[in-house]
């Protein structure tokens, strides 16, 4: 027997293929398990001999990596092993198996396998031994099984008939036997027991018959297990397994699992076509074969593989998705290496960007608006402050923000509006802050409740504006008082006019009283000794002196017209007209004249400057037709005109057409006949019709006498 | 019978005039001239006359200084006034009527109107109306 002492730490390593055949192994493999040749190629039943009914290779199925108690097959080495196999990771789907040597020392073997030490061990084995007769009388029960049924001792058990006694009613012992004949055996059938005081346990049952020589079956042993705990796990694990399938049936995650190489080992939720992921990845796929697999992931896959946790970013199949990474701890040893979950944020991120791109264009207009912007907090601490007013104000924005404007220093009316503010009114004042004036608005913001969350406050400098206003309303009053001023200058003046004309009218009267009585007092005393051409002469001074007495009244009438103020009423001016005609008459009785007045000229005028107006008219075409044999004047309505115009035409010698402008101008003689007229006469026509706000119009066509068209502003409809 | 006449004018033409158109009328009238407002006053209050033709415009006096010296006095309170003046403004007749004038006639422009309305004038003063004494 080769008893090398390898050294207790060394571990020997036997690299083996997927159908479990030596390929490679190392020295200290050599030494534990056997020579070259005899390892060579052999399979691994061969080579190991497991202890406690292990089976590596079958349970290496259900999962890597096993270990186990074992000794070399090899004749000459006589060691205890402690094995593990593992499935090691790459394509070729290799097996690794690590032997250590657990002890040399021959008590140690005595100890462990001498046959009362064996005895014990099948009696205090952690799971349940028994041995029954094919009708269930109980043969054997090891101490354990005792145990597990809540008994004190195996009596109660020996001899008792399992299925006589309806041991376990819900046994399920029609599927025991089913078994044992169609397989041979019973293996992992579970069952629910009732111990002794009444707690439910849950069993596996390994199970066989052993038969005699002729086929019979002699007894059934078999191994129970108390799988409760177990049971429960795998309850649990069950529930979980369900849970997360309905998690990832419904969505919106996908969940992956890679392993310690990276490789994607678990690929799962509900959106994997959409995202144009392949349902059928297979466990031990690649990452960097997915093509939407970048530089940045691959860097956060490794930290996860590192122990890191990590996130990063993938855009697959058009949308936008966030890795979430999660290292699984590695004690634990299991299949995953790193544990990820994969979200659809293409919404969220485009949201993001929308509300980005709201915000900065909502703080670019806010900084080009020439207002001063805030945003204070339910306690007035400023939250934001911006705009383009702040230009100038010297002001650091950063340094605002957290402040308390109440605990600043300001003006009390700023503070009186900011309080007012803080109260949760919304209302718009105009105050001074440090010199200019500000028209500030403040809105509360509140929330479904109606607490206050923030005041807006939006200040805009309306210190030119009230400063025009100012300025317009001293311009005014600055105008109007200058209007004023020369309205008295006006009034002034005219009233110096009309009294200078008073007195002038006055004073000339005087002396023409004089001339024309010495003229008569001359034809008086001396007429008997004038001749007729001398007597003419004196007719002719008393002639002139009556001229200048007219012309001297026109004046006065004149600037009278000029003066007053106008009284408007109804006039009907066919009366005035006829009056006025009459009078003419009276005066000059001799004279035969045609005269037509039309009847229900009604205007809105100055009663009494309607009166003058008609006077001067009427006289001036009175003596404009003196040389006519029929003279004819005619008062009435323009048939023509679409507003109410009255018509004063004579047939006398009329006025030459060039001449028509001048004929209204004070002291104009226009008619080429040596036909006296004062004219000023109408002059005075003309300020009276322009102050009743109308207007007046004169034609004299070849030898048709002359024609005045007066239009008195409104006319009545009579 | 023949009545007394004063006449307070101080233009001469004027005074000139008026005696002239005066005496052309078939009256029988004394008619006294004097030239300004005192003078006026003294004549009058001295022997008040049966008419008092008084001119409103005095050079540096006025016509109603007259009127009211002659009205405060009871003497002379009686005496009738007609103003004849060539100023014609309304409220200068006004004032005239209120200070005690009984009448007032316009100065004519012309000669032969002159006559006429100093005839009616004497003819309605000195002969109609019945003047207290």
């Amino acid at each position: 027997m080769r008893e090398e002492e390898a050294p207790k730490a060394a571990t020997g390593q036997v690299l083996l293929s997927p159908q479990a055949r030596a390929v490679s192994w190392d020295d200290p493999a050599r030494a534990l398990l056997g020579p070259d040749d005899w390892l060579a190629h052999r399979n691994l039943d061969e080579i190991l001999d497991p202890a406690g009914g292990v089976e590596p290779l079958e349970t290496l199925a259900e999962r890597s990596p096993v270990r186990f108690t074992a000794r070399t097959q090899h004749p000459d080495v006589d060691r205890l092993l402690r094995a593990t196999l593992t499935r090691m990771a790459g394509p070729e789907e290799r097996l690794s198996l690590r032997v250590r040597g657990i002890s040399t020392s021959p008590d140690v073997l005595d100890e462990a396998a001498g046959p009362r030490e064996l005895g014990r061990l099948v009696d205090e084995l952690p799971v349940g031994l028994y041995r029954t007769t094919p009708s269930g009388r109980v043969l054997y029960a090891n101490a354990t099984l005792v145990e597990m049924l809540g008994l004190d001792d195996r009596t109660p058990l020996i001899d008792r008939d399992l299925e006589a006694e309806a041991f376990e009613p819900a046994y399920p012992r029609e599927t025991f036997r089913e078994r044992l004949e169609e397989q041979g055996q019973v293996r992992g059938l579970e069952a629910r027991w009732t111990r002794e005081d009444g707690e439910a346990i849950v069993v596996r049952e390994t199970a066989r018959a052993v038969h005699d020589e002729d086929g019979r079956v002699r007894y059934y042993e078999g191994v129970v297990e108390d799988v409760t705990e177990t049971v429960e796990t795998e309850r649990r694990l069950e529930t979980n397994q369900l849970r997360l399938e309905a998690l990832l049936r419904l969505g919106p995650l996908t969940l992956f699992a890679l392993d310690d190489r990276g490789r994607l080992n678990f690929l799962e939720g509900a959106d994997l076509e959409a995202l144009g992921l392949d349902r059928d990845i297979q466990p031990g796929h690649p990452l960097e074969e997915l093509e939407f697999v970048d530089e940045a992931t691959e860097r956060t896959v490794q930290h996860a593989l590192d122990g890191i946790p990590g996130k990063t970013e993938l855009h697959v199949g058009g949308r936008w998705l966030e890795a979430d990474l999660v290292p699984v701890p590695d004690e634990r040893s299991l299949e995953d290496a790193v544990i990820g979950v994969l979200v659809d944020v293409t919404d969220r991120r485009e949201a993001k960007q929308a509300v980005f791109a709201a915000q900065n264009r909502l703080e670019a207009v806010i900084e080009r608006a020439p207002i001063i912007l805030s945003l204070l907090g339910p306690d007035g601490e400023i939250r934001y402050v911006g705009g383009a007013g702040l230009e100038g104000l010297k002001l650091d924005r950063a340094s605002l923000i957290g402040q308390n404007p109440l605990e600043m220093d300001m003006s009390v009316s700023l503070q009186k509006n900011i309080e007012r503010a803080l109260e949760g009114e919304a209302f718009t004042e105009t105050i001074q802050v440090g010199g200019r004036w500000l028209k500030v608005e403040s809105v509360p913001l509140e929330d479904e409740e109606g607490e206050l969350k923030e005041v807006l406050r939006v200040g805009t400098d309306v210190t030119e504006q009230i400063r025009a206003r100012y300025e317009a309303r001293r311009l005014n009053e600055t105008l109007e008082r200058r209007v004023r001023e020369r309205t008295a200058e006006l009034k002034a003046a005219n009233e110096e006019l009309r009294s200078l004309t008073r007195s002038l009218a006055h004073d000339l009267r005087g002396p023409l009283q004089t001339v024309d009585g010495y003229a008569g007092v001359l034809l008086e005393d001396h007429g008997s000794v004038l001749d007729d051409h001398a007597r003419a002469l004196v007719e002719r001074i008393r002639e002139a002196t009556e001229t200048t007495n007219e012309r001297i009244e026109a004046l006065s009438s004149l600037s009278r017209v000029t003066q007053r103020t106008l009284e408007l009423d109804t006039v009907d001016l066919s009366e005035v007209a006829r009056r006025v005609l009459d009078r003419l008459r009276e005066r000059d009785p001799d004279r035969e004249v045609t005269t037509k007045v039309a009847d229900g000229l009604e205007v809105r005028a100055d009663p009494d400057l309607a009166e003058i107006l008609f006077e001067n008219l009427l006289e001036n075409a009175w003596k404009f037709t003196r040389d006519q044999g029929s003279a004819l004047i005619v008062v009435e309505p323009d048939p023509e005109a679409s507003e109410p115009v009255i018509r004063v035409r004579d047939n006398g010698t009329g006025f030459p057409p060039d001449r028509a402008d001048q004929l209204f101008e004070p002291f104009e003689r226009v008619s080429r006949a040596s036909v006296e007229g004062t004219g000023i006469g109408l002059a005075t026509v003309r300020r009276i019709v322009d102050r009743h706000g109308g207007w007046i119009e004169a034609e004299s066509p070849e030898d048709e006498g002359a024609t005045f068209r007066v239009q008195l502003g409104e006319a009545v409809d009579g | 019978m023949s009545h007394e006449v004063v006449l307070v004018e101080d233009d001469p033409d004027h005074a000139h005039l008026t005696q002239r158109a005066l005496s052309a009328t078939p009256h029988d009238v004394e008619l006294d001239h004097v030239q300004d407002a005192a003078s006026g006053i003294d004549r009058i209050r001295s022997s008040p006359p049966d008419l008092v033709l008084l001119d409103l415009d005095l050079g540096p006096s006025s016509g109603f200084e007259v009127l009211e010296a002659l009205r405060e006095d009871p003497q002379t309170a009686c005496v009738p006034v007609v103003v004849l003046s060539t100023s014609t403004g309304n409220n200068r007749r006004r004032r005239c009527y209120l200070e005690g004038a009984n009448s007032f006639v316009p100065r004519p422009l012309e000669y032969d109107e002159l006559q006429d309305r100093l005839d009616l004038i004497v003819r309605y003063w000195l002969s109609l109306d019945a003047a207290p004494e």
